[in-house]
């Protein structure tokens, strides 16, 4: 499989702005900054090893058994995360220990080994994985350093509301930069006439 | 065939590695709650040792109960032999909802009316009465006589 370069895996096709994956998360854990921190470390982590571990066993996976056998390192990985993380840091634990644990539930993750993981070789599947959980990094960092600046002078950007409207004006933001131009009818009848 | 015992292997090697960090993290995971636990009740007990605080008329009973998204743990407190507090040690219910747990909001209700003038919280009803039913719970224990301090 091709591997897509940084930008494009980070930035053009960002898992949470461009695809709309994993915004649970993003949504829930973005009022604190070192939660947010936190939280995509850890999912990256889950996301990293988990690519890596799908990718070895690619040829062992059979088809029928392959969702199940995702679903196994994944939540393999969380949990083993989830228990890491309540054995070195309590407090982080107790104040975000519910969205550690969903991470099990994230469809980025699930996303990302099911559309690369799975038919890459392993540096690329590392590779991608590395990308893809850096653009996540992005997209919680940007949404958690908006919600709290805004949040100074409207405190209303701090509640759940506020997180949804600043999600919503970033993913506008991000599609107009990044989206390539719709084409219009005139440039598909442009493209008809060149090819007659 | 391949792909069945390929399965099972991936379980087995996942859950022998769940086992290791479970065994190994076990006693810093115990302790760092019973200290988490411990720094919750300072705010409602000046001391944690039982006979301290039976000797200062004070009786500490800890009970369980279960809430929308598992065990909440409740310390409920007498002075006197009447109710004085009620703080949540743990819980795992959802963020947000879980707030009238917290030591200044709703569960600050016990101890400062009567436990059958508490009512269960519209949005948090499974929470609130989990907690209500906890204390009734304890309650009826003091009433009958089991105590921390026999």
């Amino acid at each position: 499989m091709q591997l897509a370069s940084f930008n494009e895996t980070a930035l053009r096709r960002n898992i949470a702005w461009v695809q709309l994956l994993g915004l649970c998360p993003l949504l829930a854990v973005s009022e604190n900054l070192i939660h947010a921190l936190a939280l995509s470390t850890a999912s990256a982590v889950v996301l990293i090893c988990s690519a890596v571990i799908v990718s070895l066993l690619r040829t062992f996976i059979s088809d029928a058994l392959r969702l199940p056998a995702l679903v196994v390192v994944i939540s393999t990985f969380t949990t083993l995360i989830t228990m890491l993380i309540e054995s070195l840091s309590w407090s982080l634990y107790a104040a975000i220990a519910l969205y550690f644990q969903i991470i099990v539930t994230n469809c980025m993750i699930l996303g990302r080994l099911q559309s690369v993981a799975i038919r890459s070789r392993l540096a690329e599947a590392f590779t991608d994985a590395v990308y893809t959980a850096t653009g996540f990094l992005f997209a919680i960092t940007a949404l958690t350093v908006a919600r709290v600046l805004i949040g100074l002078a409207l405190p209303l950007a701090e509640q759940p509301v506020g997180a949804f409207i600043i999600a919503g004006v970033l993913l506008a933001l991000v599609q107009k930069v990044f989206r390539e131009p719709r084409k219009t009818s005139e440039d598909f009848r442009d493209t008809a006439s060149q090819q007659s | 065939m391949k792909g069945i015992v390929a399965f099972t292997l991936l379980c087995l090697v996942s859950s022998g590695c769940l086992a290791l960090v479970h065994h190994f993290t076990k006693e810093t995971r115990k302790e760092n709650r019973e200290e988490f636990e411990n720094r919750e009740l300072e705010g409602l007990v000046p001391s944690l040792s039982n006979s301290e605080l039976c000797l200062q008329g004070l009786e500490l009973y800890r009970v369980e109960e279960r809430g929308y998204g598992g065990k909440i743990k409740l310390a409920v407190v007498y002075e006197n032999s009447t109710l004085s507090g009620v703080r949540a040690l743990s819980h795992t219910e959802t963020p947000g909802f879980a707030d009238i747990l917290n030591p200044e909001s709703w569960i600050s209700n016990f101890g400062q009316m009567p436990l059958d003038h508490i009512d269960a919280v519209t949005r948090a009803t499974i929470t609130s009465k989990a907690v209500i039913k906890a204390v009734q719970k304890v309650n009826a224990d003091h009433a009958s006589g089991i105590s921390p301090c026999n």
